[in-house]
C-alpha cells in the first residue's frame, strides 16, 4: 500500500510539474487547431466579427475551399510554391554531398597547412595591391575567392570539426538576417555574386563571338545526352524489372518523372522545335523497352507490385535534375547569339525581374538547407553504415563510385526517404520569411507562396475564414504526402 | 529532479513578480498613456512638448506637474494602411491608447479605432483645424439607413445618404512635389523645369537631360527624376481614375490606364528618364529610400530632381555640404489634363478598447495646437497638420536655412490647390486595389503582358473583389444599388452635357476633376 501510495504521489508531483506545459500546449495549439478547422468552415471576417462588431457567424460548409479551388491566386501561388519545391533534390543532394565531404579527415599535415597558408598570404597581397592599382571594382570577386582560401586553411587547421561547424552555422543565424544579407548579395550592381558574374558573361561572350552562329549546335549535344540519359535510365528499369527487383506497380512513377524533362521541354518556347526531336527519340526508346519488357520473361519469381520503387525513384529524381539542367543548358546555348548582339550578357536583376526572382529565392533555398539539420541527418546516417560492407566491397574489387551506388546510398535509404518527405512538408509551408523580407510576394507575385497567401488573407484583407480555409488545404497536401511515405516508404526502407 | 523543478519554478514566479513589479506604470501616481507609433527620434521631443503643452493649458496634478503621462509604444509599420502588430494586438485588447495609422477605413473596420466626431469638437481637433484635401483620410463613411414608408403603406429600411464620422487627426501631413537640385541642371548646362509644366515638356526636358548627363558612359547614373512615379499619379493627371465617380465600380480598362502604363514603361526603359528598379537597388547607397538614399542620390547629382513629400528636407539637409548648401526649388508635377498630386497623411485616432479615452483626446487636440505644430515645422517631417502654421515665417522661411526660402511654401501651395487623396471606395479594400494594380503595373514592367491586357485583367479581378465583397456584405448591397443609380444620373447628365451635382460624385478625384473642368453645378 505504501508503494501505491508513493506512485500516486509521484504521479501527482509529475503532474504538477507537467500541467503548466501541457496547459500551455491545450491553449497555444490544441485549441487554435481545432478552433481553426471550426473557422475554415465559417465566415469569419475581422470586419465582421471583432471586439466592437459582431456579426452572426455563418456556417459556410466547404464554401470557402470551393472558393479557393476556383480563385486563380491560390492556384497561381500554389504553383509558386511547387515551382520552389524544385529546390528540393538540389538541397538534398547538396546536403548528401556535405555530409559526405565533411565525414572525411581534412586535416592537413603541417607542410600543406604552410603551402596554404603562403598561398593564402600570397593572394591576400596580390588582392591589395590590385586593389590600390584601381581594380576596386573586383574588390568583392576576389574578397570571396579569399573567403574561401581561408575556409580551406581553416579546414586543414582544425579539421572535419571545423567544417562542420562552419556548413552548420547558417541554420544558428534567424532566417530574417541571412535573407536581409541574401538580398544584398542579389543587388544587381554592387552585389558579389553579379560582381563575380560580370566576367564571366565577358568571357562567354567573348566566345560566342569568336565562335559565331556555330555555337548554337551544342544544344544538339545537351539534348542527345538527355535522350541518352532517359535511354540508359530506361534500360536500367527493365533490367530490375527482368530480375525481379522491380515490380510492376513501382515502374510508373519513376518512369513518369525520367521522362517529365523531355516533356516539358515542348512546352517551353524557346525549345519547342528541338523538343520534338527529343520527345521522338525518348518515346521511341521507351516503345522499344516496353515491347522487351513483355517479351521478356522475369528471370525470377515476380516481386510485389511496390518493390524496389524507393530505389527507381531516387534514380528518377537524380536524373530529373540532370536532364532539367540540360534542357535548360541546351535552351540557353540556342538564344546565345541572339543574346549576345541583343546588347551583350548582362547579370540577371535577381530580385526585381519577374523570371529571376524565384530561382534567386530557390538558390537561397538551397543554400540554406546544405548546411541544415538534413546534413546532421545524413552524418550521422554515414556514421552508422557497418565498415564491414566497405571492406566486403573492396575485397570484391569495387571502385569509389560502386562502394557509393551499392553500399552507401542502399544503406543511406531510410535517411533519404525521411529527407525528401520532411523537405516537402517544409516545403509546402515555408518561404513566408523569404517572400516577406526578399520580395513582398513580387514582382507581380512571383514568390508569393502559399504561407504568404495566408498572411495576406488573415491580416491585409481580415478574411481569417479564408486564411484557415488555405491553412487546412496546405495541411491536406501534407497529410497526403505523408500517407504517401507511410506507404512506400517503410516498404523503401525495408528494401 | 523534482527539487531542481521546483526550484526553477519558484525562480521562475519570483522573477516574474520582479518583472510585474518594474512595470513603470505600478509606479507612476499620473495616468499613463501608450502611443503606438513609429521609430522616428523626433518622438521624444514630441512627447516632452505634449507636457509643456498640457501644463501651458491647465492640464496639471496638484504639484504643477502634467496630468498624463504619455509613452511610446514602438511599430516600425505604423502609419501603413495594414500593420500586422496593430491588428493582433488591437483585436486582441491589448493595444496602446494613441495609435498612429495610414488609411483609417481598415482599422475602423476592425474596430480598433473610436469615432471622435463630438471629442474632435470638444476638444478643438475637428476638421476647421487641418486641410480641406486630406478630411477623407480621416473619415469613415457608411450608409445611412431611415425607415420609410414604401408605395404599399408598408414600413422599409432604405438608404437615404450616408454619414461621415470623423475617427482620426493628422500626425503631418504628405503631399508629393518635385524637389529640384538646380546645381545638377546647370552642370550639364540647362535650365531648371518651370514651376508648373506639361508632361510633354516634362518628356522634352527630360530627354535631352539624361542625353547630356549619361553622354559618353557605360553606364547609365544620372536620371531625370529620383524614385519611382506612382502609376495612380500618371493616370490621375491624363484624365482617370481607378474608380468611377461614385466609388461603385472599378474603371480601369480604359485608353488613359493602358496609356499611363504605356508611358510609364516608356519612361524607364526607352527614354531612361526615371530608374527602374534594378537601377534604383544597384545604386550602392546605405539605405531604403526611407532612410535617406534618394535624397542622397539627389544631393549627388545622380537624380536632378526627386518626386517627395516636404519630409526630405530632413535627409537633404543632412547630406548637403554646410559650407556650400544646394541650390533648391521645388515644382509641381507634370501634369496633362489636370494638375494634380497625391497625399496622405500619418494620423493618429483613438484605440476602441483604451481607458483613457479623455486623455487620449487631448493628445489629438495637442496635434492641433500651436506647439505640435511648430516642432513639424522645424523639424520638416512633412507638413503640419494645422495649416495656419505653414503660413508662419518660420515655415516660409527658416532662418538657418537661407537656400530653402521658396521651396516649403510650394508643399503648402500642392496641398491646398493640388492635391487630392485617394479614391477609396467602401466595397473594396484599399490595400487590395492597390496590390492587384502593383502586380499589374509589375507584369507590363517585366513585360509579361501588355499594357492592354493588363488593364483588362486587373479590371476583372477588381471586379470580382467588388462581387466579393457585396456578396460578403449583403446589407451594402442596397447601398451599392443607390450609388449606381446616381451613377446613372451622372452618365445621363454628362451624355447631355449638362453640369452635375457634387453631392452625387463620391469619388475625391473625379470632384476636383469635374470642378476643374467645370462640370459640377
Amino acid at each position: 500500500m505504501a508503494s501505491l501510495a508513493s506512485k500516486r504521489r509521484n504521479l501527482v508531483v509529475a503532474i504538477g510539474f507537467l500541467l503548466p506545459n501541457i496547459l500551455g500546449v491545450l491553449t497555444f495549439v490544441v485549441f487554435p487547431v481545432i478552433f481553426s478547422i471550426f473557422m475554415a468552415f465559417s465566415n469569419w471576417d475581422l470586419k465582421k466579427h471583432n471586439l466592437e462588431v459582431f456579426e452572426p457567424l455563418e456556417f459556410v460548409g466547404l464554401g470557402n475551399f470551393v472558393r479557393l479551388l476556383t480563385e486563380a491566386d491560390f492556384l497561381r501561388y500554389f504553383g509558386n510554391t511547387l515551382f520552389l519545391m524544385i529546390a528540393i533534390p538540389f538541397s538534398v543532394a547538396g546536403s548528401l554531398l556535405a555530409a559526405i565531404l565533411l565525414s572525411k579527415d581534412t586535416r592537413g599535415g603541417g607542410g600543406r597547412v604552410g603551402v596554404w597558408l603562403l598561398a593564402g598570404t600570397g593572394l591576400v597581397v596580390s588582392v591589395a595591391m590590385l586593389t590600390v592599382l584601381g581594380l576596386g571594382a573586383t574588390g568583392m570577386t576576389i574578397l570571396l575567392v579569399g573567403v574561401a582560401c581561408g575556409v580551406l586553411i581553416l579546414g586543414m587547421v582544425g579539421g572535419r570539426t571545423a567544417y562542420r561547424t562552419f556548413f552548420y552555422t547558417p541554420h544558428f543565424v534567424a532566417g530574417v538576417a541571412t535573407f536581409l544579407l541574401w538580398k544584398k548579395l542579389y543587388n544587381p550592381t554592387s552585389g558579389p555574386i553579379n560582381a563575380a558574374l560580370r566576367p564571366v558573361l565577358n568571357a562567354v561572350e567573348s566566345t560566342v563571338n569568336a565562335l559565331g552562329p556555330g555555337v548554337t549546335m551544342v544544344r544538339w549535344v545537351l539534348l542527345g545526352l538527355v535522350g541518352l540519359l532517359v535511354a540508359l535510365a530506361l534500360h536500367r528499369v527493365r533490367r530490375w524489372w527482368t530480375e525481379g527487383d522491380l515490380g510492376s506497380g513501382a515502374i510508373v512513377v519513376p518512369v513518369g518523372f525520367l521522362l517529365l524533362p523531355a516533356v516539358l521541354a515542348g512546352f517551353w518556347s524557346y525549345i519547342q522545335a528541338e523538343a520534338i526531336w527529343l520527345g521522338a527519340f525518348v518515346a521511341a526508346v521507351l516503345i522499344v523497352e516496353a515491347v522487351l519488357m513483355v517479351r521478356q520473361k522475369r528471370e525470377m519469381m515476380p516481386p510485389s507490385a511496390g518493390e524496389g520503387f524507393g530505389n527507381a525513384l531516387m534514380l528518377a529524381l537524380a536524373l530529373l535534375v540532370l536532364q532539367l539542367i540540360l534542357v535548360g543548358l541546351a535552351a540557353v546555348t540556342k538564344s546565345l547569339p541572339a543574346m549576345v548582339a541583343d546588347g551583350g550578357l548582362a547579370p540577371p536583376n535577381w530580385l526585381a525581374s519577374y523570371h529571376w526572382a524565384k530561382p534567386a529565392l530557390m538558390i537561397t533555398l538551397i543554400w540554406a538547407a546544405i548546411g541544415s539539420n538534413n546534413m546532421l541527418l545524413y552524418l550521422a546516417a554515414l556514421t552508422n553504415i557497418p565498415q564491414d560492407l566497405y571492406e566486403a566491397s573492396d575485397i570484391d574489387g569495387a571502385g569509389r563510385f560502386q562502394k557509393f551506388w551499392h553500399v552507401t546510398w542502399p544503406q543511406l535509404a531510410p535517411t533519404t526517404f525521411f529527407i525528401a518527405v520532411m523537405s516537402t512538408i517544409y516545403g509546402l509551408q515555408g518561404g513566408f520569411e523569404m517572400a516577406r523580407t526578399m520580395t513582398e510576394g513580387g514582382p507581380a507575385g512571383a514568390t508569393t507562396v502559399l504561407s504568404y497567401f495566408i498572411y495576406l488573407e488573415g491580416f491585409e484583407t481580415g478574411r481569417l475564414s479564408m486564411a484557415a480555409a488555405t491553412g487546412w488545404a496546405l495541411f491536406l497536401l501534407v497529410f497526403i504526402l505523408t500517407m504517401i511515405n507511410w506507404k512506400f516508404g517503410n516498404r523503401y526502407v525495408n528494401d | 529532479m523534482k527539487y531542481l523543478f521546483a526550484v526553477t519554478a519558484a525562480i521562475l514566479v519570483v522573477v516574474s513578480l520582479g518583472v510585474y513589479y518594474s512595470y513603470p506604470d505600478l509606479h507612476t501616481d499620473r495616468p499613463v498613456i501608450y502611443w503606438v507609433t513609429d521609430n522616428n527620434s523626433a518622438r521624444q521631443e514630441q512627447i516632452e512638448l505634449f507636457g509643456e503643452w498640457l501644463v501651458e493649458n491647465g492640464h496639471v496634478t496638484e504639484d504643477g506637474r502634467p496630468a498624463i503621462e504619455l509613452r511610446l509604444e514602438i511599430d516600425p509599420t505604423a502609419g501603413t494602411d495594414a500593420s500586422q502588430k496593430k491588428i493582433i494586438n488591437g483585436v486582441s485588447g491589448v493595444l496602446g491608447d494613441v495609435i498612429d495609422t495610414g488609411a483609417i477605413r481598415y482599422y475602423v473596420a476592425l474596430g480598433l479605432l473610436t469615432d471622435v466626431t463630438e471629442m474632435a469638437q470638444e476638444y478643438g481637433f475637428d476638421f476647421s483645424n487641418t486641410y480641406a484635401a486630406i478630411q477623407p483620410d480621416l473619415l469613415d463613411i457608411q450608409p445611412r439607413i431611415e425607415t420609410v414608408t414604401d408605395a404599399e403603406g408598408g414600413e422599409v429600411e432604405q438608404v437615404v445618404g450616408t454619414a461621415e464620422r470623423q475617427y482620426a487627426f493628422p500626425c503631418n501631413i504628405w503631399v508629393d512635389m518635385v524637389w529640384v537640385n538646380k546645381d545638377t541642371f546647370a552642370r550639364y548646362g540647362m535650365e531648371p523645369p518651370p514651376t508648373r509644366w506639361t508632361i510633354e515638356e516634362f518628356e522634352e526636358i527630360g530627354r535631352e537631360f539624361v542625353r547630356r548627363a549619361n553622354e559618353g558612359k557605360s553606364r547609365r547614373d544620372v536620371f531625370f527624376v529620383g524614385d519611382e512615379v506612382p502609376l495612380m499619379q500618371l493616370v490621375r493627371t491624363m484624365g482617370s481614375s481607378v474608380f468611377n465617380e461614385t466609388l461603385t465600380r472599378p474603371d480601369v480598362n480604359n485608353e488613359i490606364f493602358i496609356g499611363a502604363l504605356q508611358r510609364k514603361y516608356r519612361w524607364m526603359y526607352e527614354d531612361h528618364l526615371i530608374p527602374s528598379l534594378a537601377e534604383r537597388q544597384s545604386f550602392a547607397t546605405s539605405g531604403s529610400a526611407r532612410r535617406g538614399g534618394a535624397e542622397q542620390l539627389l544631393v549627388d547629382g545622380n537624380y536632378a530632381m526627386l518626386r517627395r513629400g516636404r519630409y526630405g528636407i530632413i535627409n537633404l539637409r543632412r547630406f548637403q555640404d554646410p559650407e556650400n548648401p544646394l541650390d533648391l526649388a521645388v515644382v509641381e508635377p507634370p501634369y496633362q489634363e489636370m494638375p494634380t498630386t497625391l497625399t496622405g497623411t500619418r494620423s493618429a485616432g483613438i484605440y476602441t478598447q483604451s481607458e483613457s479615452k479623455q486623455d487620449a483626446a487631448k493628445f489629438l487636440a495637442y496635434l492641433a495646437s500651436e506647439k505640435y505644430n511648430m516642432q513639424i515645422v522645424r523639424d520638416g517631417d512633412a507638413m503640419p497638420p494645422n495649416p495656419e502654421f505653414a503660413q508662419t515665417e518660420e515655415f516660409l522661411r527658416p532662418p538657418e536655412h537661407p537656400n530653402e526660402w521658396g521651396t516649403h511654401a510650394m508643399f503648402n501651395h500642392g496641398l491646398k490647390n493640388l492635391a487630392v487623396p485617394f479614391e477609396r471606395s467602401p466595397f473594396l479594400l484599399h490595400q487590395t486595389v492597390a496590390q492587384r494594380m502593383t502586380e499589374a503595373e509589375d507584369k507590363v514592367l517585366n513585360k509579361l503582358i501588355t499594357p492592354e491586357a493588363a488593364a483588362a485583367e486587373l479590371q476583372r479581378r477588381l471586379e470580382r473583389e467588388l462581387e466579393r465583397t457585396l456578396e460578403e456584405y449583403p446589407q451594402r448591397r442596397q447601398w451599392h444599388e443607390k450609388l449606381l443609380k446616381d451613377q446613372e444620373t451622372i452618365d445621363r447628365l454628362r451624355a447631355e452635357g449638362k453640369k452635375v451635382p457634387l453631392e452625387l460624385i463620391q469619388n475625391p478625384y473625379w470632384r476636383a476633376y469635374y470642378q476643374h473642368k467645370g462640370w459640377a453645378e
